[in-house]
């Protein structure tokens, strides 16, 4: 306290002084720094260089790429913001947008509620709960392409849903991916499928870390289980479902393998997404600025989302346990 | 402060001089011969094996250069030979398929005086597969194999079927008798494929449309190619005679006939022989039905030509005139990988083939074969085909307006 207090003065004293006196207090503890902190950007230069180079640098070249035509073998053309506008006016573009959206709204909410549905299920007093997160993790650790080639035996006509319902009931279900109307579904089913795991596992983890006395005060208060995981687990483990519906929503955004394996984007453009947009017109149109233009499309959108969710979090997520 | 700025400053352009040091076409290697990247498509280990001794032989034989195959898989190549030309990181030697040389003819050295210069005689070759692997009157590339779209056909099912084996000339009214007294107990004659060059040559031969004209040009509206494709589409609706088609999968149609569930399946000869091997039944091959107005079908191959980049172009096209000679191409002919460009060399690779009747379909095939053009624009009209064709196949929308979707997405 003493020392605060005499320092004050000093520095309203030199505060005070005449300009030169000013510039000659900062220059002192600043020189002192600056030795002080030699190796810390030396450190982080590696890091920071491969930032500069592998993500600042394609950020902003594909920014300027957006506004030319940019084919992938002879010259580019400027052409300004007109990449964007033939985005806007196109139909297909907007078809591709809309079923963006669709597999995002579709995919999201089911994601989460079967992820948290297990996690709250594999409860420490569930027998072989280990084994069991092990078994559900792992569609989201083996290649998308085994899990789309099995997934396919599944959907075909003739395949195992198909033959099943046609032994037992004697209909035949509907050709899933070669329908127009049941395309989109078919590849929500089996995304939850694959993606469900990582977010279980998250939830699951958040779940076990809720402090055991509030539950047990709760027991006593009265609370039955379904009481104890509304008004207290669930609210305790929210910074979690945050993050996970934050993560989830961003790559829901970016959804590609699934359609591009499954579907190629059709029957007509029925599953064509953004990013399986943006890979036709950049690798088999070799149409790169078009593509560009789509990805900041996308990049926008993304953002947009992502901002509105941080700001409504506020709302629901509590951080203080 | 100054001091980091410039202690990073020089870490950079360090690193950049680094990133500019990658990637040349051509140099010497150490005993003073001209070192030379081959870009290929390798189906395989014993492809690969197959490429290599090409690639060893035409080497040791012209005794100054040293090839190195650089192989990729035949779906990635394209898109990675696109963005090598583009980045100037090019082999001198590069793959082309004769359908796709209007893609990639921008990064590619034309050949034609280096054709006048060494005296090399093209008539040996297929004249198909010359007009092919040209565009805008220049030849890209010299071709090392060739082949008409055919039928291949499960013996063993037309058998038990009691259907007479079909001979080659045969039509679309035969194809169709037959057909549906192939497709019983949950087997069909035919799957259908959206791949653009074999549903292409289905429709001509069945009446003569073509989205893709004799100029290289693209008119997906064109009404004869939709009567075609709507022909295809009630091959599975009405007639029954094949199963619909499960979402976007370019092989369905010749995994069902090797799987044993379809007795058809519209194919190249690049891919017999690999067939016959896996195939547990007998194969046999028999030219596309053939309905009024049309009687065609559309012939492909690839070939090997020199990229822009070749800092050593004419040693380049002594190892294309070599890869492509008479020995290379009648050793790749006898081994059953290519049905050779050249016509002298085509009765190895059938002899080695040992498929009845294979010699009488390749002869009526090839006089009714014509080039499958290529245009900048192949590409899409493929994804567009694997996207909508479905619609049309499934039931779902008419074939015209199939069409008409696909033709207002393609740049005109």
């Amino acid at each position: 306290m003493t020392l605060l207090k005499s320092a004050k003065p000093a520095l309203a004293e030199a505060a005070a002084g005449a300009g030169t006196a000013v510039g000659k207090a900062k220059a002192e503890p600043d020189a002192q720094l600056g030795r002080r902190t030699m190796w810390g950007p030396a450190f982080a230069l590696p890091h920071g260089l491969g930032l500069a180079f592998f993500t600042l640098l394609p950020i902003v070249v594909s920014l300027v790429i957006s506004l030319f035509n940019w084919p992938l073998l002879g010259t580019p053309k400027f052409l300004g913001f007109e990449n964007y506008l033939r985005l806007f006016n196109d139909p297909i573009f907007g078809q591709v947008v809309r079923n963006t959206v669709l597999f995002v709204i579709l995919y999201v909410p089911l994601n989460l509620v079967v992820s948290l549905g297990l996690a709250a299920w594999l409860t420490p007093r569930i027998k072989g709960r280990h084994i069991f997160r092990v078994i559900f993790f792992i569609p989201s650790i083996t290649p998308v392409v085994a899990n789309v080639v099995v997934w396919r035996m599944l959907y075909q006509p003739g395949g195992f849903i198909d033959g099943t319902l046609q032994s037992a009931t004697g209909v035949s279900a509907p050709n899933f991916l070669g329908d127009e109307h049941w395309a989109m579904m078919a590849i929500v089913v089996m995304s939850v499928w694959q993606g469900f795991g990582y977010n279980m596992l998250v939830f699951s983890a958040a779940l076990d870390a809720v402090p055991e006395n509030l539950t047990e005060a709760a027991a006593i208060d009265g609370a039955n289980a379904w009481t104890i995981f509304w008004r207290i687990k669930l609210k305790l483990i929210s910074p979690s479902i945050f993050f996970g519906t934050m993560m989830t929503l961003i790559t829901s955004f970016q959804v590609f393998a699934q359609p591009f394996i499954l579907t190629k984007g059709g029957p007509g453009s029925a599953t064509s997404t953004i990013v399986l947009y943006i890979y036709n017109q950049g690798f088999q149109f070799h149409q790169l600025g078009l593509a560009s233009a789509a990805a900041w499309i996308l990049f926008v959108i993304i953002l947009g989302v992502t901002a509105v969710q941080f700001l409504g979090q506020r709302k629901w997520v509590h951080y203080d346990a | 402060m100054r001091k980091e700025a410039l202690v990073a400053g020089a870490l950079a352009l360090g690193l950049v001089g680094l990133t500019g040091c990658g990637g040349s076409s051509s140099g010497s290697t150490s005993d003073g011969k001209t070192a030379m990247t081959w870009a290929m498509w390798v189906g395989g280990t014993e492809d690969q094996k197959n490429w290599e001794k090409v690639a060893d032989e035409v080497s040791n034989t012209l005794g100054d250069v040293k090839i190195t195959l650089q192989g990729s898989t035949f779906q990635d190549y394209f898109t990675k030979m696109s963005t090598q030309l583009s980045s100037n990181t090019a082999p001198c030697l590069v793959a082309v398929q004769s359908l796709r040389t209007a893609q990639l003819k921008d990064g590619m050295l034309p050949l034609d005086d280096l054709v006048k210069k060494n005296n090399l005689d093209l008539g040996a070759f297929d004249p198909s597969m010359i007009k092919g692997l040209s565009a805008d009157n220049n030849l890209y590339a010299l071709p090392y194999d060739v082949g008409p779209v055919m039928m291949f056909y499960n013996k063993d099912m037309f058998d038990a079927a009691g259907v007479p084996v079909p001979k080659a000339g045969w039509t679309s009214d035969e194809f169709v008798a037959a057909a549906k007294k192939l497709s019983t107990n949950g087997k069909h004659a035919i799957a259908p494929t959206t791949s653009d060059l074999f549903i292409e040559s289905q429709i001509i031969a069945y009446n003569g449309g073509r989205v893709l004209k004799e100029d290289g040009t693209i008119d997906a509206g064109d009404s004869t190619f939709a009567q075609g494709l709507q022909w295809v589409s009630d091959l599975t609706n009405k007639e029954k005679v094949s199963p619909q088609l499960p979402g976007g999968d370019a092989s369905f149609s010749s995994n069902e006939f090797l799987a044993g569930n379809t007795a058809m399946s519209i194919d190249g000869p690049w891919s017999l022989l690999d067939v016959k091997a896996k195939a547990k039944f007998k194969v046999g091959v028999t030219t596309l039905p053939a309905g009024q107005g049309g009687g065609k079908t559309f012939s492909a191959g690839s070939g090997w030509g020199i990229s822009k980049q070749c800092a050593t172009p004419d040693k380049a096209f002594a190892a294309l005139k070599e890869m492509t000679g008479e020995k290379v191409l009648g050793e790749l002919a006898s081994a059953g990988r290519a049905l050779a460009a050249r016509t002298a060399q085509q009765a190895k690779w059938i002899d080695n083939a040992g498929i009845p009747g294979v010699a009488e379909t390749l002869k009526t095939a090839e006089a009714t074969a014509v080039p499958m053009p290529s245009n900048t624009n192949s590409d899409q009209l493929g994804q567009l085909f694997n996207q909508y064709l479905v619609k049309s196949i499934n039931g779902q929308q008419n074939a015209a307006d199939v069409m008409k979707d696909i033709a207002a997405q393609l740049p005109r």
